[in-house]
């Protein structure tokens, strides 16, 4: 009985530490992906400054090149512009994207759509190369927010699961 | 020995107060009330016998029992309040500590009146 | 009824604090004070039911 007990209790304690962690995983995991997005979007400027590739392909190779979550909005972007026309295709792959990026991430990346495959050149440089701006904020944001609530989040669970734990027994 | 276990009890509850003092201090007051319940239940077994004790010899001299039991319940009441009043002054609430003692007091006294009506009355009849 | 409980009102103590401290520390104030009343409040109801206890015993010796 008591063997049993304690086994349920180590599970609570374990538990509340993982949600901590989980919690406090999501804050680096948003400057993760944003870094990502930075580097895919340095890419895709590059790609269509110097390569007259079609967007579906550069975005395809774009995803080819990262990371698994970044990835699937370009692969899904990709496959979508067969049937619908880019920028409306580029808003459907961001929002059925499961990132860890905030909604005014998700915002900013969507003004890109106004212009893909719509504008000449330049334009869509220059509307790449402000994003990127906007990203290099964001990023600086998300940093300063992971410094003060990831340790949080981790000791706050293990804490919390620590007392239940106190209480219980 | 059950001394030596309030003793081991009340030092470490003053470590612990300590301790708890520099982070909460809202928690010292609970510290030392757990503390006094232990040791005032680590009591009460040696407390019954003394009170069965009473009983029996005031059985064997005669006495009045009302006013032994009298006496009894003024014992448990002082004890009570003690414990309160010294609860109340060791977190520093003197004002509520010295009302809890007049309290204590009027309901001491007004439950010996019988007592007191008794000893008027011896009096008033031995005197002429 | 043993020295248990003091260990474990000690322990909730000094947990209650670390979790002020780390709150504090990322600037949620508001909550950590919530923390501290809730610690505070689950004390309390420990600490009551020893002290309701102890009452009943000395009720029933000294027959109030």
């Amino acid at each position: 009985m008591i063997t049993v007990k304690f086994i349920l209790l180590a599970i609570i304690l374990g538990i509340s530490a993982f949600i901590g962690i989980t919690i406090s995983k999501k804050y680096s995991t948003r400057v993760k992906e944003l870094k990502e997005i930075q580097r895919a979007l340095h890419i895709f400027e590059e790609k269509i400054k110097f390569t007259y590739q079609p967007i579906p392909d550069v975005f395809a190779e774009i995803a080819d090149k990262c990371s698994p979550s970044i990835a699937q909005i370009f692969f899904d972007a990709s496959v979508n512009m067969e049937y619908q026309f880019a920028g409306v295709a580029w808003e459907n792959a961001l929002d059925n994207s499961k990132t860890k990026l905030t909604k005014e991430d998700i915002d900013i990346l969507k003004g890109l759509s106004k212009m893909l495959g719509n504008t000449d050149l330049d334009g869509q440089v220059s509307e790449i190369r402000l994003t990127e701006k906007f990203i290099d904020t964001k990023i600086k944001d998300a940093e300063y927010e992971r410094n003060k609530s990831e340790k949080m989040y981790r000791t706050l669970g293990l804490t919390v699961g620590l007392t239940i734990v106190i209480i219980l027994v | 020995m059950e001394i030596i276990k309030i003793i081991g009890i009340s030092l470490i509850a003053i470590i612990i107060a300590v301790i708890i003092k520099q982070y909460k201090p809202e928690f010292a007051v609970y510290i030392s009330i757990i503390t006094g319940v232990i040791i005032l239940l680590i009591c009460t077994n040696y407390m019954a016998n003394i009170i069965s004790l009473v009983e029996i010899l005031a059985n064997k001299v005669n006495i009045n029992t009302q006013f032994i039991k009298i006496l009894i319940k003024i014992t448990g009441i002082a004890i009570l309040t003690e414990f309160a009043v010294s609860i109340c002054k060791d977190s520093g609430e003197t004002a509520i500590a010295s009302k809890a003692e007049i309290g204590g007091k009027i309901i001491i006294i007004s439950m010996s009146m019988p007592i007191i009506q008794a000893l008027i009355s011896t009096i008033t009849k031995v005197l002429p | 009824m043993s020295i248990d409980l003091l260990f474990k009102i000690a322990a909730i103590g000094i947990l209650v604090a670390v979790l002020y401290q780390v709150l504090v520390r990322a600037g949620r104030e508001d909550q950590a004070m919530m923390t501290t009343l809730a610690g505070l409040i689950i004390v309390l109801t420990m600490v009551i039911k020893e002290v309701s206890n102890l009452f009943s015993t000395v009720r029933t010796i000294f027959n109030l």
